[in-house]
């Protein structure tokens, strides 16, 4: 029984990781990439890393995959965000099908208030 | 937690990862803990978090049921024949206020349904999140609101 239910765990997990991989291939800019790689890589890993553990049944492996679950959840999203963040800073564009941008706004405020700042500092 | 309870844990989950439980392992995982703490004191953020340990699990239900929901979505863009997807950039107003609240919330945004933190601003009262449907933005905060703010409040706030 509990063969099987790892089996699901860690065919399930390669599916999700496959899944990431396809999408990540065919979403159309950095940002919506990022949904791929990070949620479907770290639901897959979880599943794989919970089916090793039940295959082994262990104190020392189940800990040692349940600490990893927990750093993989409290890093892979600030990963995501920081990669997603110098993107947008330095690199690629936004790609076509995105209509709505308020981060853009919030940046170009930001800009002129610093150009003002410095109007003021000359003054 | 204050600092002899979390050495304890670290002690406690030392003996997990060796796999025997004897006083001798036990001190073993102690002195890692005092080494421990004594080069990550300064970056520890002291807070309340961990005694309020109902809402605590409150939010991991919510989490959880999220992350499946998010992975299903995924999978169904992903798999789709032809992509379906509006993607855009919307602002969202926090009411956390403490930092560790803000980094939860901007953590678990990124993995749950459709959205992803991208940027905190400066005043930490604005998360700028990466949405794939951007023609229902007000569902998209609804959805946060409720399924992930709420509950970060109830926990560590």
């Amino acid at each position: 029984m509990s063969d099987l239910l790892a089996a699901v765990l860690l065919l399930g997990g390669s599916f999700f990781m496959l899944v990431a991989s396809i999408g990540l291939i065919r979403l159309p800019d950095v940002y919506c990439r990022m949904h791929a790689a990070t949620k479907a890589t770290t639901f897959g890993m979880g599943g794989i890393l919970l089916g090793a553990s039940l295959i082994f049944w262990s104190a020392t492996v189940t800990t040692q995959a349940l600490l990893a679950v927990f750093f993989l959840f409290l890093t892979a999203p600030v990963a995501a965000h920081l990669i997603s963040r110098a993107a947008y800073k330095r690199g690629p564009d936004l790609c076509a099908e995105t209509t709505h941008d308020e981060y853009g706004k919030y940046l170009e405020g930001q800009k002129s208030e610093e150009k003002s700042a410095k109007q003021y500092g000359d003054a | 937690m204050p600092l002899a309870t979390l050495a304890f844990t670290i002690a406690t989950i030392w003996i997990f990862l060796h796999g025997s439980a004897t006083p001798g392992h036990f001190f073993v995982g102690l002195v890692l803990a005092a080494l421990i703490i004594r080069f990550l004191k300064k970056s520890y953020y002291q807070d309340r978090a961990f005694f309020r340990v109902g809402s605590y699990f409150r939010y991991l239900r919510s989490f959880t049921w999220e992350l499946f929901v998010a992975n299903i979505q995924v999978l169904k863009i992903v798999l789709s024949p032809k992509l379906s997807i509006r993607p855009g950039i919307i602002p969202y107003k926090t009411v956390c206020k403490t930092p560790l609240g803000v980094t939860m919330l901007a953590n678990s945004i990124t993995l749950t349904p459709g959205t992803l933190s991208i940027d905190v601003s400066d005043d930490d009262e604005t998360i700028f999140v990466h949405t794939l449907d951007i023609d229902h933005p007000d569902e998209v905060a609804e959805s946060i609101r409720e399924g992930l703010e709420q509950p970060i409040v109830g926990a560590v706030e």
